[in-house]
C-alpha cells in the first residue's frame, strides 16, 4: 500500500491537503507570481475564487484565484478564458505555484 | 467483525442485510459505514493501510483524523521524514507515536510539525534519530506538554540545556529513556529532572558516563516515585548515589549498576537496610491496599562488573528482597563478571534441596 504503487500526489504546503495528481500535470514550464509554476488539467480539494481579468506574460486572460479548501492558502489560479487563440488550450486548467505545493514522496 | 456477520466479505448482498439489521440506517456504499465501525476495522489492519485509508475521501480522512490515537512508522525505510511532515497536520488526536528508525531519517522539521499539531501526545518514541538536534526538543517542550513517555535513546546530538529545558514544560514525564545520550545527560540535566519531573518512574541513563553522585542525588531527592533506574556504564557513580536512592526512592524496583566499578559493600548494605525499613508491619497488610510487589521491594538488580563487592553484603540484599532471584527460571540478580560472588544464592536454590515442596512465594 505504498505511495510508489498509488497515485503520486501534490499537497498544500501549509496543511498537506491533497490538491493534485502528478498524472494531471501538463507542463512544468510556467511562470507564476513567486517563480516556477505547473499547469494541471485537474485540481482537487480547492476553492475557486471570483473571476478577474488579468494581464499575464502571455496576454489578457480571465482567471480565478484558487486556494486550499482546508486552510485557504492561496495556491495559484484557474484559467477561465483566454483571449488569444494560441492561449485557448489553457481554458479550464489550473496553475499551481511550485512554492505552494509539496510533492508527496514514496514511503 | 461486521455487525451481525461472521464473514468479512462485503458485497452488495451483505450491504443489504446490514441495512435491514441496522434498522433504518441506510448503508449503500463504503462511505456510509459508521465512523465507529470504520475505526474498529482500522484497528485490525497495519499502519500503512490506516494511512492509505485516510486518503480515500474527505469523510474517511475526517473520521480517522478525529479517531486515530496510535501510530507506528518504524517500518518506513524511505522518507519517514516526509511522511511525518505530511501526516502531522492530519492526525491531530495522536496520543502514541512510534518513530524509532533503523536508518536515521527523521529531521527537526518533522518533529516541529508534530509539536505544532499533536498537542495531545503522551507517548513518543524517537529512538535512534541521529539527525535530530536541540531544535526538536525546544519544539516538543512548547507543543507537547502532556508527554508522559519519551524515548530519546541513541539520539547523540542533543545537549543538556535542551533536555533541561524540556523538563520545565513536560512535567508529567513518567518514563524517560536517555540511553546513550552522552552529551545530553550531565548533573545539570539530572538536577532539572529532579526539580521538574517529580512523577518520574522509569529513567534509563545507560552509558551517560558524565554523570556523578551530585546528579543522582538530586534525582533521588526530587523523584520519590522512581521505580526503575538504569545507570549502566555510569562509571563515576559511587556508593553515595545508591545510599541516596535507598533513602529517598522507597518504590525502587529495578536498579542497574553494570560497570559502576566504584560501588562497594556500603551501597549493598544501604539497600538492604532500606528494604527492612520499608516492609509494612504484619498487622498493616490487610488494611493497606498494597500489591504483592510493593511488599517485596527490589525485583531486579544488576551489579555486573562491580568487582569490589563481597558475598556477605550481596547476600544481605538477596535475603532482604524475596523478589531477587539467582535461580535460572527467574534470574533477576545479575552478577556477571563478579567471580567472587558465586556463592550468593536466592532462597529458591535452598528449597530445591528440600524433600517436601515448600511454597513461600
Amino acid at each position: 500500500m505504498a505511495q510508489s504503487v498509488g497515485p503520486r500526489l501534490y499537497s498544500c504546503c501549509n496543511c498537506r491537503n491533497h490538491v493534485g495528481l502528478h498524472d494531471d500535470i501538463i507542463s512544468k514550464a510556467f511562470q507564476g507570481r513567486t517563480g516556477r509554476a505547473f499547469l494541471f488539467s485537474h485540481a482537487m480539494n480547492i476553492v475557486v475564487g471570483p473571476k478577474e481579468d488579468r494581464h499575464l506574460l502571455t496576454g489578457l486572460h480571465t482567471v480565478a484565484d484558487i486556494s486550499c479548501a482546508d486552510c485557504n492558502e492561496p495556491l495559484g489560479w484557474k484559467y477561465e478564458r483566454a483571449y488569444e487563440t494560441s492561449q485557448k488550450y489553457k481554458e479550464g486548467k489550473f496553475i499551481f505555484e511550485k512554492a505552494k505545493i509539496v510533492k508527496e514522496e514514496d514511503w | 467483525m461486521v455487525v451481525g456477520e461472521t464473514s468479512m466479505e462485503l458485497d452488495h448482498q451483505c450491504f443489504q442485510m446490514m441495512m435491514m439489521k441496522m434498522g433504518g440506517v441506510n448503508i449503500r456504499e463504503w462511505k456510509d459505514i459508521p465512523v465507529e465501525l470504520l475505526m474498529r476495522i482500522l484497528s485490525l489492519v497495519d499502519d500503512r493501510n490506516v494511512i492509505a485509508a485516510s486518503g480515500v475521501c474527505c469523510g474517511w480522512r475526517d473520521a480517522i483524523s478525529l479517531g486515530l490515537t496510535r501510530l507506528r512508522l518504524s517500518w518506513c525505510n524511505n522518507n519517514m521524514n516526509g511522511l511525518v511532515l505530511s501526516l502531522a497536520p492530519k492526525f491531530v488526536k495522536l496520543q502514541t507515536l512510534i518513530l524509532r528508525q533503523d536508518k536515521p531519517q527523521l529531521e527537526d522539521n518533522a518533529v516541529e510539525a508534530i509539536a505544532n499539531h499533536c498537542h495531545e501526545l503522551q507517548e513518543l518514541d524517537l529512538s535512534k534519530s541521529l539527525k535530530l538536534t536541540d531544535r526538536s526538543l525546544y519544539a516538543l517542550a512548547h507543543g507537547c506538554p502532556n508527554l508522559t513517555k519519551l524515548n530519546l535513546s541513541g539520539c547523540t546530538s542533543f545537549s543538556d540545556k535542551a533536555i533541561a529545558y524540556l523538563t520545565k514544560f513536560c512535567r508529567n514525564l513518567k518514563v524517560l529513556n536517555l540511553c546513550g545520550c552522552v552529551n545530553a545527560v550531565s548533573d545539570y540535566t539530572l538536577e532539572a529532572i529532579g526539580n521538574n519531573c517529580n512523577q518520574m518512574q522509569s529513567l534509563n541513563l545507560g552509558w551517560c558516563e558524565n554523570i556523578s553522585d551530585d546528579g543522582v542525588m538530586s534525582l533521588a531527592y526530587g523523584c520519590p516515585d522512581l521505580r526503575t533506574l538504569d545507570l549502566c556504564g555510569c562509571v563515576l557513580i559511587t556508593d553515595e548515589s545508591v545510599v541516596a536512592l535507598a533513602d529517598w526512592c522507597i518504590h525502587l524496583r529495578s536498579l542497574g549498576l553494570y560497570y559502576c566499578r566504584n560501588i562497594t559493600d556500603r551501597a549493598m548494605y544501604s539497600l538492604a537496610q532500606s528494604g527492612v525499613k520499608n516492609k509494612p508491619g504484619l498487622w498493616q497488610s490487610s488494611a493497606k491496599k498494597s500489591s504483592k510487589y510493593d511488599e517485596e521491594g527490589l525485583r531486579s538488580l544488576n551489579i555486573s562488573q562491580c568487582t569490589a563487592l563481597t558475598p556477605s553484603a550481596v547476600q544481605a540484599v538477596c535475603d532482604t528482597f524475596p523478589a531477587l532471584h539467582t535461580c535460572s527460571g527467574r534470574h533477576s540478580l545479575v552478577m556477571s563478571g563478579c567471580l567472587n560472588l558465586t556463592s550468593v544464592h536466592c532462597a529458591c536454590i535452598l528449597q530445591a534441596h528440600r524433600a517436601v515442596p515448600h511454597s513461600a512465594h
